[in-house]
Formats: C-alpha cells, sequence, structure tokens
C-alpha cells in the first residue's frame, strides 16, 4: 500500500477542483486585496535587497577552454562516450549482487529559502539487487555519522519476496528496474517521454531524467550506452572536454535559460562511467562526485555488525556515541 | 514592471498555493497566507526564482513560514490537511463515485497514520507536485536529507500498515 505517493499523485487536484475550490470571483479579490497592500506600502525600494547568486561550487575539474558545445559536437562527444559504455567489460550488477559506492557532496544554500548553510557529506552505500540500500552518512566538519536502511521494511524469509512495495522509478532506480528498462535510445526517449515533469522545460527534464539514470550507476552497459545516445537528441545539451585528476573525461551540460541554471554530469572518457553531477541555480548550487563504485559479492560482516549496533535516524559522534539532532 | 510580475506569478501560483495553504488553515486564514506570501513576494522580488517550478516552491516555501509564524500565536490547532486533501481530490473518470470515496478516504487514512514530518515530505512531492530538490529547499534540508526523510515516511507508512511501529532492527532482511 506504499503506493500512496502514486496514488496521491493521480488524485492531485486539476485546475477545475482548484476552481471548485476556490472561485475565480475570490481569487481575483484577494489579487485586488494585494495590489491594494502593495501599492499602500510607504517605500518600496527598502525592501528590495537582490540576494547574490551563491557561489560555483569548488571541484577539482579542470576545463579545457575550447569547448565544443555545438550540437554536432555535442552529439559525436555523446555517441562516442555510447560506445565506450557499452564495451564495458567490467562487473555488472544481477540479482545477488551489490552495488558499493562512495561519494563526497557539498551542497550550498541560497539565502532565499534557507540560511546559506554549507553542507558537506560522505556517503557509503550497499544497494542490492530490489533496492533495499544500507547508507552510511558522515558529516565530516561536524563529525557525526548516521546509519540508515532505505528501501526495506521487512524480513526477507523468501528470497522469491520483494523487498519493499514502492515501485521503483526512472526517478529512484533500483538495479533490477535499470535491467527492465529499454536499451536503446529510442526506446529510452519513449519511456521518458510522457513520465518526465516537474522541470521548466521539456528538453530540461528528458536531460534530467537521463542524467539521474546514467548518475545512479545501476544501468546494464547497453541500457547506459543507449542513455548517451539519447541525451544526443536532446536539445540543448553541450560537452566539454575536460581533465579530472589528469586523466580525459567529458562533462555533459545543460543550461537552462529561464531560471539561469547549469546541470552537468562528468563522465570518464575511458570507462563511459560518471563522475560527477553538478548543478548551480538560484536556489542552491550542488555537488556530488563518485570516488568508488563497484559490485560486490556480499556486504562486509564489519558494516553488518556496524548497522546492528546502531540506531536509525541517530547521529553518532566520533566516539560513537549518540548526538543531539 | 513589478505590476506584471505579481499579475503573471499570481496566475500561475495561486490556485496551488490556496490549495497548499489550505492545509494550514480554513480557507479564511489560507486567502491570507497567499496574501502575505505574494505582499513578501513583491517586496522581495529579486528573491523570487524565474523558473516557474522553483517559483512555486519558494512561495509555498514562504506560506508555510507564515502558517508556522501564525500557529505559534494560536492556542489551538487542527489537521486542516485532512480537509485540504479531500476537498481537492481529482476524481478519475473511470471510477464510480463509491470507488472515488473509498480510494480517497483510504489515501487520508494513510496519511493520518503519519507524523507531521513524514506526512509534509509525501504531500510536498505527491500532492504539490515538487521535485525533491525543491522540497528539500521548502523544508530547508539538503536534497540527501531530504532523500532519507522521504525514504524514511515511506517506511514508516509500510510499517504502520502492517501494525509494525518499531524500526528497528536495521539489518533485518540484510
Amino acid at each position: 500500500m506504499t503506493d500512496l505517493l502514486n496514488r496521491l499523485s493521480t488524485a492531485r487536484p486539476s485546475e477545475t477542483e482548484l476552481q471548485a475550490m476556490w472561485s475565480e470571483d475570490r481569487r481575483q479579490a484577494l489579487l485586488d486585496r494585494i495590489e491594494e497592500t502593495h501599492d499602500a506600502r510607504p517605500s518600496r525600494h527598502r525592501y528590495g535587497t537582490a540576494i547574490g547568486l551563491v557561489a560555483a561550487a569548488a571541484t577539482a575539474f579542470l576545463v579545457i577552454p575550447a569547448a565544443v558545445d555545438t550540437p554536432s559536437a555535442a552529439a559525436t562527444d555523446l555517441r562516442s562516450l555510447a560506445l565506450t559504455a557499452a564495451s564495458y567489460e567490467g562487473s555488472v550488477l544481477e540479482q545477488g549482487t551489490w552495488l558499493h559506492e562512495q561519494s563526497t557532496s557539498v551542497q550550498r544554500d541560497s539565502r532565499t529559502l534557507s540560511d546559506g548553510a554549507v553542507y558537506e557529506r560522505e556517503r557509503e552505500t550497499w544497494t542490492r539487487w530490489d533496492g533495499r540500500t544500507l547508507l552510511i552518512e558522515r558529516d565530516p566538519s561536524a563529525g557525526w555519522t548516521s546509519y540508515d536502511v532505505i528501501n526495506g521494511s521487512r524480513a526477507i524469509s523468501d528470497p522469491e519476496a520483494p523487498a519493499f512495495d514502492d515501485p521503483a522509478s526512472y526517478q529512484d532506480p533500483t538495479p533490477q528496474f535499470a535491467a527492465a528498462l529499454p536499451d536503446t535510445a529510442e526506446g529510452l526517449l519513449s519511456y521518458l517521454d510522457g513520465r518526465v515533469f516537474g522541470s521548466s522545460s521539456h528538453e530540461e527534464a528528458m536531460y534530467s531524467a537521463l542524467v539521474g539514470l546514467a548518475t545512479s550507476h545501476t544501468l546494464p552497459p547497453d541500457t547506459l550506452a543507449a542513455t548517451y545516445e539519447a541525451l544526443a537528441t536532446v536539445e540543448g545539451v553541450t560537452t566539454d572536454n575536460v581533465r579530472v585528476e589528469g586523466q580525459p573525461a567529458v562533462e555533459v551540460g545543460f543550461r537552462d535559460d529561464l531560471s539561469g541554471s547549469v546541470e552537468t554530469m562528468t563522465v570518464d572518457a575511458a570507462t563511459g562511467q560518471v563522475l560527477a553531477v553538478k548543478t548551480d541555480s538560484s536556489q542552491s548550487s550542488y555537488t556530488s562526485t563518485t570516488t568508488l563504485s563497484q559490485v560486490v559479492p556480499e556486504i562486509p560482516a564489519a558494516v553488518v555488525d556496524a548497522f546492528s549496533e546502531h540506531d536509525e535516524g541517530i547521529r553518532y559522534n566520533a566516539s560513537g556515541d549518540p548526538m543531539q539532532n | 514592471m513589478e505590476s506584471q510580475r505579481l499579475t503573471d506569478l499570481y496566475a500561475a501560483h495561486a490556485g496551488r498555493l490556496y490549495a497548499y495553504a489550505r492545509r494550514h488553515g480554513p480557507s479564511a486564514t489560507a486567502e491570507d497566507l497567499v496574501a502575505d506570501a505574494f505582499v513578501i513576494a513583491m517586496r522581495r522580488l529579486d528573491d523570487v526564482p524565474a523558473d516557474p517550478g522553483e517559483a512555486r516552491a519558494w512561495l509555498i516555501g514562504t506560506v508555510r513560514k507564515l502558517a508556522a509564524n501564525r500557529r505559534r500565536r494560536e492556542t489551538t490547532q487542527a489537521d486542516w490537511w485532512h480537509d485540504a486533501v479531500r476537498d481537492g481530490w481529482h476524481a478519475r473518470s473511470d471510477a464510480s463515485a463509491e470507488e472515488v470515496v473509498a480510494e480517497r478516504d483510504s489515501c487520508v487514512r494513510s496519511l493520518a497514520a503519519l507524523s507531521d514530518d513524514d506526512r509534509e515530505a509525501i504531500l510536498l512531492i505527491a500532492w504539490e507536485g515538487l521535485t525533491q530538490e525543491q522540497a528539500a529547499a521548502v523544508l530547508g534540508l539538503t536534497r540527501n536529507a531530504f532523500y532519507v526523510r522521504l525514504h524514511r515516511a515511506r517506511r514508516r507508512l509500510d510499517q504502520a500498515l502492517r501494525g509494525d511501529h518499531s524500526l528497528r532492527p536495521l539489518t533485518e532482511g540484510i
């Protein structure tokens, strides 16, 4: 029954229901009231403090000035990444294996909605085929560590039983879900075309969805290749040749002119695997860098023990003692 | 210029902002919250994001703060979200009236089993239609923290429906 989100999304009030809840007359009356209030204020200039855009996130990437951002050049780069991704010969996720990842992230919030704080996090995850994920999160500056299990709610005594009732989606793909996605660009575009939402343009929504899939590190090689080929067809996608720790990489980007936000994904040119994602917008900047991504047959016993010894929702200090959240 | 921006923002967001505000009070209170949010928006026009989705998140976040301030002054609290979801429920065209009511009441009961924080996380995504990034901004959380909160909310919902209110043990099913 945890399809509650889907049921609520389906039942979200349409414009007709909104009109029924709040008539046009009352809407207009309220607008008139707002305009009267606005016009009556003593000075409209004393409130006009502009909030500057947040600083760009610091990254270790060196951008080569000679950017190749014409559509054809971007498409060529992306198709090259697709060929590389398709020929990946490393371990591939399958039932019985776990995806083990380590990443660091830095989020800078604007003062518009928040307090302008900077958050640094180190995350280590083990993700099972069905999406059950063990998450260890650390705040290096505050010195706390937390232990959470995501997408797991009951004992799996029956190995055939699903781990949870929440349906996976392109926004939050499990390895099992990713394995069933179309592995051609046309199929992937068709699948996402009617599903993406919540962005300022359809192109930006498609870009975000495709980057989200690639960044999940759950896609089989052919599906990852299809993702890059699909990105090559999205209008507005650009590429830059960059180096990450001296190694060649491709920075895939999308600028949303309406909001002024810029999203980028950095891909290892040698393996086709995503190394980092970055978003700069008026609300915040966010950089997440993957420092390890590997397929492992099991979770280390020490990690299982650590989860046995710590409660969910609690932050523990360096001594292992619970802290006040 | 300012007036046109207000008109555009109002036309684009007032209806859904009112629906959100109804989760914090009766109709008159909701209108007050919407009015106050738009007055603040006009005073801080440079702060309102240009992106429509982010602008809606900004306005929802503003209403949320205004509602929190109002709650602190009031002696009584009520579950207004309950009425807001019932009143705004979109009926599927292929469902009978009985099915719609049963579906709606089932979801309301499920939501009622959640804590305020868990319910807010789920409603911001599923009912208001915000992205996880926008919902995180509304709640003043990092996107990672919101991701964890949303999953905890789903998990608690699942446990509540199974009559198991414990979150332990973490290693269950590994």
